[in-house]
């Protein structure tokens, strides 16, 4: 019976728990500001910015960052909710969200489709809905900021074939299939491709879901599939160019076969410095939130009326402006 | 007699402990939410349990029998993509459409509950396997491709509501009523119980225990169709990587309600309000922008006061 008991207070102990949890978690976001304040908002206290993203990657986690500083210059209180690579779960958020009556809400999607009905639940509470980084699939305008990708996958595709003088093999490492970075950055790579019908051969693509050790295991398999016929791996994100050097070190072949990413991620531009990744493609992520909170900001302020997709500037990193990356944004 | 008063005594207080929680976490919501307590984020809550709830429902039928049903969240991602493609390309109506993908679930559970009940294999592994034939199988279906332009009625089932109750709410309600009349009234159920309880003493009494142990996964697999259907129409498309982690979900309602993982003691109320809490835990966090790593960490920490209490009840 006394083990009960105190079974018993453990829980409400947690319980207690989770409600001091969930305060100090308001405490923190909103600045000091108490949740009751928060309903009665008036425009003078600034908007509040409901959020949900597909996953806190390590691209998300920077792009967040950006979000919050705008969010902050603004006079903002941003929601940041974190879907768990759930599409499910994200409609749940955005309805959340909805009950919560933030102002506007900005999606960075699971799936560009899963994320439709969203869409019809923030026009019904008259809340509008920005996306960004992942394109919704659809024919209707709708508010985006999000990273060029077929110009990404231009970049990567058309630097690889320079590299190896115009002719020769490739294969194409691919990011989940059906994901709008991986559609329109393997459209990209087939805009290059065009151009050199007969000379570039694809001896294969398949997706490793934008890992390292499934690239790793798919490269090692293809370095024995076409032994010798590899010139250049074209990889839709730098993790998996890195699992892609990786198995390349394994096999020695570093020096003989060139790899190219996008995303510019701190191991890539790394690996660029070290010469084994050729070059990489590189998308402020930063400005990328950034730019999204700006967005929700005019939309809600009137200043922007036009449902528009806006694209964020794609840089090419190679050896010679890699350190940019390094002394700034990577720095210690 | 007064040993058998004390019993009950620890019963109701065991009973509504969970129920005294559930309350207690409302009150404490409604305290520092504003948003918590309004029709519209109620009518949120009860929607947004309903494929938790339903998969958890089959999990405890699983769970009384002493087994375990990992395999739920990839039974889950087939039958919804079937759903979407068969919604998508074959021109069936609707509700054939919805029958094909509860019945391809229950051959699903079919699956697991054979190697189970007539091979005598643990049904940590038998499900394990399904787990990973399940999702390899929708992987397959759809070429690793979202299936979406689903018809605009079959999305009503994920959104709508009827008499102002979201339909996925309704459909719970039915499938716990389902289930409970299963349980308590049929012979069925109360053989579900003995075969928990102690299979050998259930096999001398003449019970088919084989049989049982199948069915309980076919039930199982059951659930997983409907809580596809609904999913399907919620987020309006097929999608290959639905349903990840939702065995985890349906397992933890199901040991916060109080069924014992080894069989042969549980309630399915239990188990719905199981559902509720981690429901409202989900939806509070999210109203309170509570990151999403700590509300596992909240979760986890439920989880082991549930089954701190259910090991002491058994003391």
């Amino acid at each position: 019976m006394k083990k009960k008991v105190l079974s018993m207070l453990l829980v409400i102990a947690m319980t207690a728990g989770l409600a001091m949890g969930c305060s100090s978690g308001v405490d923190e976001d909103a600045g000091g500001e108490t949740a009751g304040t928060k309903s009665s908002k008036s425009k003078e206290d600034g908007y509040t910015i409901g959020c949900t993203v597909y996953y806190m990657t390590e691209f998300v986690t920077l792009m967040v960052e950006g979000m919050q500083s705008r969010a902050d210059d603004l006079g903002c209180d941003l929601v940041m909710l974190d879907a768990g690579q759930d599409a499910q779960n994200q409609i749940t958020q955005v309805e959340n969200l909805i009950a919560q009556k933030v102002d506007v809400i900005i999606v960075a999607a699971v799936d560009s489709d899963a994320i439709l009905p969203a869409i019809e639940m923030c026009d019904q509470a008259g809340i509008p809905l920005i996306g960004v980084n992942m394109l919704f699939n659809t024919d209707e305008p709708y508010h985006y900021v999000g990273p060029d990708d077929v110009l990404a996958g231009e970049l990567e595709m058309q630097n690889a074939i320079d590299k190896i003088g115009g002719e020769g093999n490739v294969v194409i490492l691919e990011g989940p299939i059906g994901q709008s970075a991986q559609i329109q950055r393997l459209e990209g790579n087939e805009n290059v491709l065009a151009k050199y019908e007969g000379k570039i051969e694809v001896l294969a693509q398949q997706t490793a879901n934008w890992s390292r050790e499934e690239a790793l295991t798919l490269v090692e398999n293809w370095l024995e599939t076409f032994s010798g016929e590899i010139d250049a791996i074209v990889a839709h994100n730098d993790e998996m160019a890195l699992g892609a050097i990786q198995a390349l070190e394994a096999a020695g072949l570093t020096d003989q076969i060139v790899v190219t990413g996008v995303d510019a991620i701190l191991d890539g531009c790394n690996a660029i410095s070290d010469g084994t990744l050729l070059g990489s493609v590189y998308q402020d992520a930063a400005k990328e939130g950034s730019d999204a909170v700006q967005k929700a900001y005019d939309v809600l302020e009137g200043t922007l009326t036009e449902k528009e997709l806006s694209y964020i500037d794609m840089k090419w990193i190679t050896k010679d402006n890699v350190d940019e990356l390094l002394t700034t944004i990577y720095a210690e | 007699m007064s040993e058998k008063k004390k019993g009950i005594d620890k019963k109701w207080i065991q009973t509504y402990m969970l129920i005294f929680i559930v309350i207690g976490l409302v009150v404490v919501m409604a305290v520092v939410s504003p948003n918590f307590l309004t029709t519209t984020n109620l009518l949120n809550v009860v929607r947004q349990i309903a494929i938790n709830g339903i998969l958890a429902i089959g999990m405890t039928v699983v769970c009384l029998t002493g087994g375990i049903d990992l395999s739920v969240g990839s039974i889950v991602a087939f039958s919804g993509i079937v759903t979407a493609g068969l919604l998508r390309d074959s021109g069936l109506p609707m509700i054939v459409v919805v029958l094909i993908a509860v019945v391809v679930g229950a051959l699903m559970g079919l699956y697991n509950g054979y190697f189970v009940a007539y091979w005598n294999a643990a049904p940590f592994v038998v499900t394990l396997s399904m787990m990973t034939i399940g999702r390899g199988m929708t992987y397959v279906y759809c070429d690793g491709r979202p299936i979406s332009n689903l018809p605009t009625n079959f999305l009503a089932i994920g959104k709508g509501s009827i008499a102002g109750i979201p339909v996925p709410t309704i459909i719970l309600i039915i499938v716990f009523l389902l289930a409970s009349v299963m349980l308590t009234k049929l012979k069925f159920g109360r053989y579900i119980y003995a075969v928990g309880g102690n299979d050998n003493a259930a096999m001398v009494s003449g019970i088919n225990v084989k049989r049982i142990k199948m069915m309980v996964y076919v039930l199982s697999g059951t659930a997983c169709g409907i809580a596809a259907i609904i999913l399907t129409a919620r987020v309006s498309a097929g999608l290959p990587t639905a349903g990840s982690g939702y065995e985890l979900d349906a397992i933890a309602a199901t040991v916060i309600g109080g069924t014992s993982l080894s069989g042969g003691r549980g309630r399915l109320w239990g188990t719905i309000v199981g559902a509720i809490l981690l429901g409202i835990v989900n939806n509070g966090l999210d109203l309170l922008n509570v990151s999403s790593f700590y509300q596992q960490i909240v979760k986890g920490l439920i989880i082991l006061g549930a089954i701190l209490i259910d090991s002491k009840r058994n003391q």
